[in-house]
């Protein structure tokens, strides 16, 4: 369920706009000298991540236990191969129901008794899809681990998709998608990812009305059938205050007897060649600030010079440190937020810069991104952004594994990207291992600034002339449900609607 | 799972039993706590789980503390810390932090500014000594303070102005439910107040407010006690309090009649309800009775209002609420605060529908009560999330600050679950019958579609 009006942390403080000389106080407040600099620090403490056990079961679900006691919780993800990487464009949206609808009823519980079976043991059951995997995500307090996985075994393997469930979730699809499209950031996304992807399934991030039309309730037990398979690349992760036994006898019992068959292969369609930087506008008027989404195809997990590229990423716009930040926002004021990110998938992935800058300062702000965009790949990073880089991404990885369900996500990662079993041990050392020449290549190699895919949401009539000269060919322009209305500049009022 | 008889027999077996356990299954966070000799409050916690360490610093000033022209000062503070201080300049907060692995951030509250940093457990010096400079020399100087108020403008703008439900939920449901301007006015601020904002005025602010005496400091994670209770005297003992806070008046006068107001949304493509009644007095019994409610009738799709709106009926598309909603949480406000409502609905639905709707859950309650299968579900929920909620350092850091704050000791916050945890039926019949009711209510409408010339007109309702 979307919540896009939901601000948490909303009134978060990221400072910094214009630099100003620092000033000293102009009371005289003598400072110890302990305070006259900062202090020195011992050595970063290593981090190594929980033990897991694997095993495989007969069918081929692979098994995943991580035993953490940390806390009285069983946290479990059960992920299978799925995701809109094998649908159609007329299917989007049938992996999101999908996922929504497991939970909706079995053949002894409905919609309410499951969301009440779950409360009542202290714990959560929902699914999600992305483009690659649906994820069903459940926890509970430990002491009820069992009743949690006859209930994830429930869902998962046996939904019944009751008529007038499947019916009330296309309607609210329906208007869903229409609480979306007044979110700029949505309708960026969808976009940049159709026109990134073109015939690829990874263009597929939201449904249309006609695709929400299409679903039918033997469309999603078909699409079960098909890849709810324990050999579809399926894993099942179990973490928390459990032992090892126990947690594989859980396993065996309740997903033991579910029947391998013959899993999908998805197929994925050469990406669009793109030989000049195109802008795209998609049309919002009177929007206060415009939303900018620009990249290229980004790198796989497993990508020989994957980390170097994260190190490279993170000086570029990785954090509150990063040059995209200190430029766009602390010096230029253009923007609140701005961040650049690397999302890998299955079959390639996607490098992106977004930002929401104010209307008046968008060409400026598009101009001062690809300025740094040529910086990172023309000259090597210094050695102390190199550091900070690097102590960043480290830091964040053991941060990032404080709770239960992130220890589980992460080790659900692992198996799911077919990475080296010591991958998250070995994680820290090869984010250390980076030398400046490396992620200078990796950038010059991954980053295209006169390549670039540029996906622009604002008000257009105030916007379009100033984006022109950074577009190679006439400015594409859209209204909200995604349909091409026009060029910029046009040679008249000329209005044609695609197919 | 064979039959749903044989299901609901475990759960309210099961559920028995636990609630029972519940006091023990979510344990007090460990803690130990000392004033320093200028009355700076400090929580430590220790636990070597993972090599991260989470220093937080609350400060006892909210929006609420604000004197009427001066609305977003505090929330103007949160952006000035990150500003530089004498012996850490500007930038070299954030290049520190995150330079050592680490990360930070703040917020603003109706009545409390929350700072923190999370990093590697080695970089704890550093937070301390970035910490006390700041806290000491903060450089509030022109230059900074009108780079700020342009941030937080356009802050206002990105997260409220230009997104739908915003100006609903962060602007008008505080103004119209609230009579108090202390209470009445939102956090985030107005453009006029900052405009028109003195150096001198913020200089006086900073004296006030941020001095040790009116700060709580916590400090979650992988630690030595003694020495970070050391290094703690050590870098925040010598700060001198300056300043002298003016307290402000909250009390609120009883409302009598509900509240109907209709605003246009031009960023909202379907329409939106808010509601909202003042609450009670914290630590009340009536207090604890609606925070067990709020997440009975709000909460997940169990909730009575998802399973009615979004299910039985199919008018809404979602819904959300609860004691302290929209500005706050139960856990993190100081009286008065609201009890609110958000209910995103379907375009043909009548406005006044799903109002009836949510008064009738409401009305049911009042009448019959909370059966009890549906009492256990219901704390068995909250208590099972309470500990989810308490797995990071920065979460034990904050629950630790809020209890210290809004009741006098690290373990209020627990001490506040216990009490959840025993509410009784008919404690959530009396709690409903006498803050749920119509006179009581402020009631907003959001209608899609730019406004009209003039301002939104104000259908003025009024119910007995």
């Amino acid at each position: 369920m979307i919540k896009p009006y939901r601000l948490a942390l909303w009134l978060a403080a990221f400072a910094l706009l214009f630099p100003a000389a620092a000033q000293r106080p102009s009371a005289a407040l003598p400072a110890p000298a302990f305070m006259l600099q900062a202090p020195e620090v011992g050595p970063v403490p290593a981090y190594r991540p929980p033990a897991a056990v694997r095993d495989q079961l007969p069918n081929g679900l692979k098994l995943v236990i991580v035993p953490d006691a940390r806390f009285p919780l069983v946290t479990a993800r059960l992920a299978v191969r799925a995701g809109s990487s094998l649908l159609t464009p007329a299917q989007a949206g049938l992996a999101q129901a999908e996922a929504e609808l497991l939970t909706a009823g079995t053949p002894t519980l409905d919609a309410r008794q499951i969301a009440y079976a779950a409360d009542s043991m202290g714990g959560a059951i929902a699914a999600a899809a992305d483009k690659d995997f649906i994820t069903l995500r459940a926890s509970s307090l430990a002491a009820n681990a069992d009743r949690m996985f006859a209930l994830l075994a429930d869902v998962a393997l046996r939904p019944t998709f009751p008529a007038a469930e499947v019916a009330l979730r296309k309607a609210n699809l329906l208007q869903e998608l229409r609480l979306e499209r007044s979110e700029p950031g949505f309708l960026a996304r969808v976009q940049f990812d159709g026109l990134l992807f073109g015939d690829n399934p990874y263009a597929i991030t939201a449904p249309t009305e006609a695709s929400i039309a299409a679903i039918t309730r033997a469309g999603l037990a078909a699409y079960h059938a098909r890849v709810f398979l324990p050999n579809n690349d399926a894993t099942l992760v179990i973490a928390g205050d459990i032992g090892v036994g126990t947690a594989r006898d859980l396993a065996r019992r309740y997903f033991g007897d579910w029947r391998f068959g013959e899993p999908p292969v998805p197929q994925f369609p050469a990406p669009p060649a793109r030989p000049g930087r195109r802008i795209f506008l998609v049309n919002r008027p009177g929007s206060a600030q415009s939303t900018i989404l620009l990249g290229n195809l980004g790198l796989e997990r497993n990508a020989a010079d994957y980390f170097p590229f994260l190190v490279a990423n993170e000086v570029l716009g990785g954090s509150f440190n990063s040059r995209l930040v200190s430029d766009v926002r602390e010096s230029k004021g253009f923007a609140y937020d701005i961040a650049s990110f690397n999302q890998p998938l299955l079959a390639g992935g996607v490098w992106q810069v977004e930002t929401q800058v104010r209307t008046a300062v968008t060409a400026p702000a598009l101009a001062a991104i690809l300025a740094q965009l040529d910086r990172i790949r023309q000259s090597p990073v210094t050695a102390p952004e190199l550091e900070a880089a690097k102590n960043y991404l480290a830091g964040s990885f053991a941060r990032q594994l404080e709770t239960q369900a992130e220890v589980a996500d992460e080790f659900l990662m692992v198996e799911e990207f077919g990475l080296p079993r010591d991958y998250l041990a070995r994680f820290v050392p090869r984010v250390q291992a980076v030398t400046a020449a490396a992620a200078q290549a990796a950038a010059a190699k991954h980053i295209e600034p006169n390549r670039e895919l540029v996906v622009v949401v604002g008000d257009a009539r105030r916007i379009a002339a100033g984006l022109a000269r950074y577009s190679s060919a006439p400015i594409a322009l859209y209204d909200d449900a995604g349909r091409f209305t026009g060029t910029y500049p046009s040679s008249g009022v000329r209005r044609v609607i695609q197919p | 799972m064979r039959t749903a008889a044989l299901l609901s027999t475990i759960v309210l077996a099961l559920a028995a039993a636990l609630a029972a356990q519940m006091a023990t299954v979510v344990p007090q966070i460990p803690f130990r706590q000392f004033t320093l000799p200028n009355g700076l409050r400090v929580i430590l916690s220790e636990d070597h789980a993972v090599p991260v360490v989470t220093e937080s610093l609350l400060f006892n000033v909210g929006g609420r503390d604000e004197h009427p022209g001066s609305s977003g000062f505090a929330h103007l503070f949160e952006h000035l810390m990150f500003e530089g201080s004498a012996h850490a300049p500007k930038g070299v907060f954030d290049q520190k932090v995150e330079g050592y692995g680490g990360t930070d951030n703040a917020s603003t509250h109706t009545d409390y500014t929350f700072y923190f940093e999370t990093a590697p457990s080695n970089a704890l010096p550093i937070l301390m000594w970035l910490d006390a400079d700041r806290m000491a020399y903060l450089n509030v100087t022109p230059e900074n303070m009108k780079n700020q108020i342009a941030v937080v403008e356009e802050e206002r703008r990105l997260r409220v102005d230009n997104q739908p439900y915003g100006p609903l939920l962060y602007v008008a449901l505080g103004e119209r439910a609230f009579s108090n301007w202390q209470n009445a006015h939102p956090v985030i601020g107005s453009f006029a107040d900052l405009d028109r904002a003195t150096l001198a005025e913020v200089k006086a602010f900073f004296d006030a407010y941020y001095a040790p005496r009116n700060a709580i400091l916590t400090i979650a994670g992988d630690l030595d006690l003694d020495r970070t209770e050391a290094l703690v005297r050590k870098y925040f003992g010598w700060i001198p309090n300056r300043g002298a806070i003016t307290p402000v008046s909250t009390a609120e006068p009883p409302r009598t009649r509900e509240t109907d107001v209709t605003i246009r949304d031009p960023h909202a493509n379907l329409p939106a309800l808010a509601i909202a009644w003042q609450g009670p007095p914290r630590k009340s019994p009536d207090f604890y009775a609606l925070a067990l409610l709020g997440q009975d009738l709000f909460a997940g799709e169990s909730s009575r209002l998802y399973q009615s709106l979004v299910k039985t009926r199919q008018v809404a598309i979602e819904v959300e609420g609860g004691l302290g909603f929209p500005e706050a949480d139960f856990t993190d406000y100081r009286a008065p605060g609201l009890f609110g409502g958000f209910v995103i609905y379907k375009p043909n639905v009548d406005p006044r529908l799903v109002e009836q709707l949510v008064f009738r859950e409401i009305h049911e309650i009042v009448a019959n009560g909370m059966p009890p299968d549906e009492l256990l579900r219901v704390k068995t929920k909250l208590a099972s999330d309470w500990i989810r909620g308490e797995q990071t350092t920065l979460d034990r850091a904050q629950l630790l600050a809020l209890g210290e704050l809004l009741d006098g000791s690290p373990a209020g916050e627990s001490e506040d679950l216990r009490q959840i945890l025993n509410v009784t039926s008919e404690q959530i019949q009396r709690a409903a019958a006498a803050y749920l009711t119509h006179p009581r209510a402020t009631v907003l409408q959001d209608e899609p579609g730019a406004a009209p010339a003039p301002a939104a007109p104000a259908k003025g309702g009024a119910r007995p």
